[in-house]
């Protein structure tokens, strides 16, 4: 009976194994194929080429690459030490009680549909941008580099949060108590003892939020003011995400299989960057 | 927003609601979208919509897998041999923030304006500033269709959005910006300018007086008689209605 029940599960574990891993080689497969023809048409033009204009089948994405690559390093950058010393502050330092009220708000927060941050970003945000830095955004009224930056960092901050207080609470307590019984303070131990040991999960964590970062496109399109041209703070730009969404609704021929390019492209960039799987 | 949600819902109520009878397939325009389901929800015909583009529906015509294209541009001789029903005519307005004193603009100064020739309020005599020129991104036919009645050739925009109703709540947050919607399209906080001293009326889109006019067609390849009969339904007295009460015009001539 056990050895029926143990080849049942091992068989049912091996199933979905494989349909798991099948699957993402037939996506990764067919999006292969369907980049193709755009991007032998292209060749090499269309990583280095800056000029978008699918009406005259010119696609080069470098412009919108490095924005793609800028904003989400930008967001990464503003938003990882944010989150690492919300979480030191909620998970170590202050009443527990506060420290939960505290994380159960954050996890809401992660739930929040990017749309809304978007439709925030645009009616909120850029009008502030336009208004204080006049006339730096003065073409763009508001959007461009430094509004995406800021909507793409509050919108990977939950996450980083999250994952930097489970790390946090993975952490040993040895240490911590050796190094108070030494005589340091909370925040000696904190900033000597706890962070030197978490560096390589705060690095792993960063990756995953740039990858969201790199992915998001909905409430970066809202924000971002979508004409193609080289990244700037104060200028308009258009992501790779965001292109893919404003013009798959029409695209046909060469236009749609380029769009799949950017799409395969997204695909092997975050997939080549570090991941927290698995790590605490 | 709220009216995309509700036309996402009703898009997915009338797919849900043709039972029984394969539905009258309508592929194209987006733009369409709010007049095909306007239409699809009273018509006697169960009608199924799928938007993507005119040219996607010229397409889905030609292989057979519609029975109807909706088109929100002029037909090319590039289109092939389709045969075109004037459902109704939209006009393009041309929107400025409320906090923006001007009521009217002639098409040359628009035409500088996306352009980029001339970049500032002042220029125009008033003090708002810098324009913030609001265009659509490239592949839109709201875009083409103003670019060709305006005469742009490179445009100078200042951002691209998506959508009408995104441009519309850009115009509203800015109030030096200027865009261009359907006309169908109503937002708080922005105002229709008149484009060479004529507003947008039923006699100014029809005679042409108004210049941002496009048609939108429904196109048969004529070997369905239910689309036929759609067709009737819809340019009858009916349909006619329903277009007027979402802000589309009548066609000129009547069949």
């Amino acid at each position: 009976m056990r050895k029926i029940r143990e080849a049942l599960y091992r068989f049912s574990v091996i199933t979905a194994a494989a349909i798991g891993a099948a699957t993402l080689l037939l996506l990764a497969g067919w999006m292969l194929a369907a980049a193709l023809p755009a991007l032998r048409a292209s060749g090499i033009s269309f990583l280095m080429s800056p000029v978008w204009e699918p009406t005259r089948e010119r696609f080069g994405i470098s412009a919108m690459l490095l924005s793609s690559i800028g904003t989400a390093l930008g967001a990464v950058a503003a938003a990882s030490p944010a989150a690492l010393c919300a979480a030191l502050i909620f998970g170590e330092f202050c009443h527990p009680a506060v420290g939960r009220a505290f994380f159960a708000l954050n996890r809401i927060l992660s739930g929040l549909p990017s749309v809304l941050y978007g439709l925030i970003g645009m009616t909120c945000l850029v009008p502030v941008i336009d208004r204080k830095l006049y006339p730096l955004t003065a073409a763009a009224g508001g959007t461009g580099g430094l509004a995406v930056i800021l909507i793409l960092s509050l919108m990977v901050l939950p996450s980083l949060v999250t994952g930097y207080e489970q790390t946090l609470r993975a952490v040993p307590q040895a240490p911590q108590r050796a190094s108070a019984a030494l005589g340091a303070t909370k925040a000696q131990t904190a900033f000597c003892c706890i962070l030197p040991s978490i560096r390589r999960s705060v690095r792993l964590h960063a990756g995953n939020a740039l990858r969201r970062a790199l992915g998001e496109a909905t409430a970066v399109l809202l924000v971002s003011g979508n004409v193609v041209r080289l990244p700037s703070l104060f200028a308009a730009q258009r992501t790779l995400a965001g292109t893919i969404v404003l013009e798959m609704g029409y695209a046909a021929g060469k236009h749609r299989s380029a769009l799949f390019a950017i799409g395969l492209f997204l695909l092997l960039s975050t997939a080549l960057l570090p991941s927290a799987q698995g790590e605490g | 927003m709220r009216r995309l949600v509700a036309a996402v819902l009703a898009f997915f109520f009338t797919a849900c609601a043709c039972g029984g009878e394969r539905p009258l397939c309508v592929v194209g325009s987006s733009s369409m979208g709010k007049a095909l389901r306007t239409l699809a929800a009273a018509s006697p015909y169960p009608i199924e919509v799928q938007l993507g583009g005119t040219q996607q529906g010229l397409a889905a015509l030609a292989e057979g897998r519609a029975d109807l294209a909706a088109c929100s541009r002029a037909l090319t001789p590039a289109d092939g041999e389709v045969e075109p029903t004037v459902l109704a005519l939209d006009a393009i307005a041309v929107v400025v923030n409320d906090e923006n004193p001007f009521t009217a603009i002639d098409s040359d100064v628009l035409r500088a304006v996306y352009e980029g020739e001339i970049t500032d309020w002042n220029t125009l005599g008033c003090t708002l500033g810098r324009i913030v020129v609001i265009g659509r991104e490239t592949g839109s036919g709201t875009r083409a269709s103003f670019e060709n009645a305006i005469g742009i050739r490179k445009p100078a925009h200042g951002q691209e959005l998506g959508e009408d109703g995104i441009v519309c709540t850009a115009v509203s947050s800015c109030p030096r910006a200027i865009g261009y919607v359907s006309a169908a399209c109503e937002a708080e906080g922005i105002h229709p300018l008149l484009l060479d001293g004529s507003a947008i009326s039923q006699e100014t889109v029809q005679s042409g007086t108004y210049p941002l006019v496009r048609p939108f067609l429904l196109c048969a390849d004529g070997t369905d008689e239910r689309a036929e009969a759609f067709l009737v339904w819809a340019t009858g007295e009916e349909g006619r209605t329903l277009l007027r009460s979402i802000g589309l015009f009548e066609p000129q001539e009547r069949q």
